[in-house]
């Protein structure tokens, strides 16, 4: 063994196996942001209440595809964890839960009602900030969010999410300033590259790791 | 219980080491066992990278020691074998912790 390992890098490798090594939670985040990314399109099609039903069908029916991809494939193949409940696990699930609905909901309300909560507030500053400044608040917020995850659980890649996701998120709000558009391109684009990846992770993954057999 | 200062200045002797617990690929089991409450063959499999035989050979040994306790279930109507470390598990591996520190932090006095 040549580097150093300690308790806190085998949690972090146990959480990185069972969780993030197959890709699957990747192809569920793209998701998730892609259908934040015509979120706004829906609503204007079906009305508010239709598109949040339809949104949150959508969104369960994700997480149990998640559920049951990693039963039949991720479980076999790097086996089963029961994790300990600590009270500090508690607590960082707790102010996981927090952030994660905070950000989709930050996000939301910036697709969905880009002018309203900019303006007067900010009237001091220049136009483009006045206009943007939640947005940009977001952005942060939004790599903030994910580069922290991505130093805790030690995956680097989660920083290169945070940008993608935060930069598009401000692009695609951006884009509203002008009249007539309405589909949140960037934002979308950012989604469907953590998809793109989430699957090639999983590939990867059904041949890095075979079901293994017992030895005769 | 506590006990009073050895008169070789505090090194514990190495010899009091838990054999059972130094061996490589046993600390390691131990070691993710110890971060979770319990896990199956295929994770301790993958995450210590052993091999089957390798890793039930070890297991064996831990289990004869008391330290793990190795329950067969079913999950999804397959056979499925769980190992979890028992209380006097996880105090050995806190004292094995607790007498490698202690020795190797006096190496450099």
């Amino acid at each position: 063994m040549s580097q150093q390992i300690t308790l806190g890098k085998v949690r972090r490798r146990t959480l990185r196996l069972i969780n993030f090594e197959d890709g699957l939670w990747d192809i569920l985040l793209g998701s998730v942001f892609l259908m934040l990314s015509i979120y706004p399109v829906t609503r204007r099609l079906l009305g508010p209440a239709f598109n949040l039903l339809l949104f949150v069908a959508v969104l369960a029916i994700l997480i149990a595809g998640q559920l049951h991809a990693r039963r039949v494939f991720s479980a076999p193949r790097t086996g089963v964890v029961k994790s300990r409940r600590t009270p500090a696990r508690t607590v960082t699930l707790a102010i996981n839960a927090v952030l994660v609905i905070a950000t989709v909901g930050l996000v939301i309300t910036t697709l969905l009602f880009p002018q309203a909560i900019s303006g007067s507030r900010w009237g001091a500053l220049p136009g483009w900030v006045s206009d943007m400044g939640v947005d940009i608040i977001v952005m942060l917020v939004l790599i903030g969010f994910f580069s922290l995850m991505a130093y805790v659980f030690g995956i680097p890649r989660l920083y290169l999410y945070g940008w993608l996701v935060g930069v598009g998120n401000l692009a695609s709000t951006a884009l509203h300033l002008y009249p007539g558009y309405t589909f949140n391109l960037p934002l979308a684009i950012a989604a469907g590259t953590i998809v793109v990846i989430g699957v090639a992770l999983f590939i990867r993954f059904l041949h890095k790791y075979p079901i293994p057999t017992e030895e005769a | 219980m506590g006990s009073p200062e050895p008169k070789d200045g505090g090194v514990r002797p190495l010899g009091d080491i838990d054999r059972v617990i130094h061996e490589p690929a046993r600390l390691m089991i131990l070691m993710y066992l110890y971060s979770v409450k319990s896990a199956d063959f295929v994770f301790l499999m993958r995450a210590a990278g052993l091999t089957w035989g390798n890793l039930s050979s070890h297991l064996s040994k831990l289990e004869e020691s008391g330290y793990v306790k190795i329950e067969k279930q079913f999950l999804d109507k397959k056979p499925h074998t769980m190992i979890q470390l028992t209380g006097r598990g996880r105090k050995a591996f806190r004292d094995y912790r607790q007498t490698m520190q202690r020795a190797l932090g006096n190496l450099g006095n």
